[in-house]
């Protein structure tokens, strides 16, 4: 396992990367959760009185906040993982200036939180 | 400013003066019927034609304050998703699209190699694919939400037409200065001009409505965007277990 080499201030580097990329993300969760709609707000029209398209308007309409809620949850799991990768690059980044070798095994427990 | 603008622009114009266009087709029916009051009387008989003629035209006023009720009520809700429909691609997906990992930003690729080096990159790849995901899911469902706004101001645009001609037959009629003699026929020509409109305006506008139940039903389409192989269970990939 001597086959590697690396600059430990370029891996922290990277690792800011992602602190970033996780504070960029923070206001497009909130984005996502500002972007809920009720049943009304999807047409103005009177669909009892025109007797059109009643039957599935109304679960339709629930339908896309189920989508709306299901992005709003991948993203802030993207937070973490943006959080998670920051750390487990400066993590890899001390064990390599702490020991200078990090091996399969170490790989396991820098990518689990 | 958000690009929305002009989609709320012609929304907003089916609502322009509509509550007053329904006030005054309402005000000009009611001078109607007590001018034929007035001459009851004297009407006799030609009242028992008029009677129904009235009730006609009652019945496609109600109509019409109905559908102006219900478009004011979701007035606003509408006006809300025409701008979300916008804000998926101004506030969603293009912040999305800047989370991409651009490999090349740092010097990180030639100044770290071996197994560590390669896990590393494996899992940049699966994060920039699930950015991928969600930016086109947010793109999706946009064009979902515009498709449905399309609908509603072809609606309004409708239901304006329909209300300025309302106005126009009452108008035209002129009940409220008729002669005693013009009466019953101004009241027939009256009942006959509302009853083409409503059946006409209400084609129409059962014609869109039907129109946005049928873009409405994609919702499967965006229903379907949640099962996706690079949003591993419903959720984002994971780098770091746990």
């Amino acid at each position: 396992m001597a086959d590697y080499k690396v600059v430990t201030s370029e891996l922290r580097k990277e690792a800011k990367l992602w602190q970033e990329k996780a504070d960029k993300a923070e206001p497009i969760v909130q984005a996502v959760a500002e972007t809920y709609l009720t049943a009304p707000a999807f047409f103005v029209g009177d669909l009892m009185t025109l007797g059109a398209g009643i039957v599935n308007a109304q679960l339709e309409a629930g339908q896309y906040e189920d989508f709306r809620a299901f992005i709003e949850n991948v993203l802030r799991g993207a937070v973490t993982e943006f959080n998670q990768i920051d750390v487990a690059l400066r993590r890899i980044a001390d064990e390599y200036d702490r020991t200078e070798s990090v091996n399969e095994i170490d790989l396991a427990k820098f990518y689990s939180a | 400013m958000s690009g929305s603008g002009e989609m709320l622009n012609l929304f907003e114009r089916g609502f322009q003066g509509l509550e007053d266009k329904a006030r005054e087709c309402g005000d000009k029916f009611n001078a109607g019927v007590h001018h034929i009051n007035d001459w009851r009387f004297v009407l006799g008989p030609a009242m028992l034609a008029i009677r129904p003629a009235l009730d006609t035209i009652r019945d496609g006023l109600e109509k019409l304050f109905q559908l102006i009720r219900t478009a004011v009520e979701h007035h606003m809700p509408v006006v809300s998703l025409i701008v979300q429909s916008f804000n998926w691609i101004e506030d969603v997906q293009a912040p999305v699209n800047g989370l991409t990992h651009q490999k090349t930003t740092t010097f990180l690729a030639n100044y770290w190699e071996g197994p560590a080096a390669s896990a590393y990159a494996e899992r940049v790849t699966a994060q920039n694919d699930a950015i991928g995901a969600v930016s086109t899911k947010a793109d999706g469902v946009s064009k979902w939400l515009m498709d449905i706004a399309k609908y509603n101001i072809e609606y309004m645009t409708e239901l304006a037409k329909m209300a300025t001609g309302f106005i126009g037959a009452l108008v035209t009629a002129a009940i409220e200065g008729a002669s005693v003699v013009g009466i019953p026929f101004a009241v027939k020509d009256l009942a006959g001009a509302i009853g083409t409109l409503v059946t006409q305006s209400l084609d129409n506008l059962v014609g869109i409505a039907k129109r946005f139940a049928e873009a409405l039903s994609k919702v499967r389409d965006i229903m379907s965007m949640m099962t996706d192989g690079k949003l591993p269970e419903r959720g984002w990939p994971q780098a770091v277990s746990g």
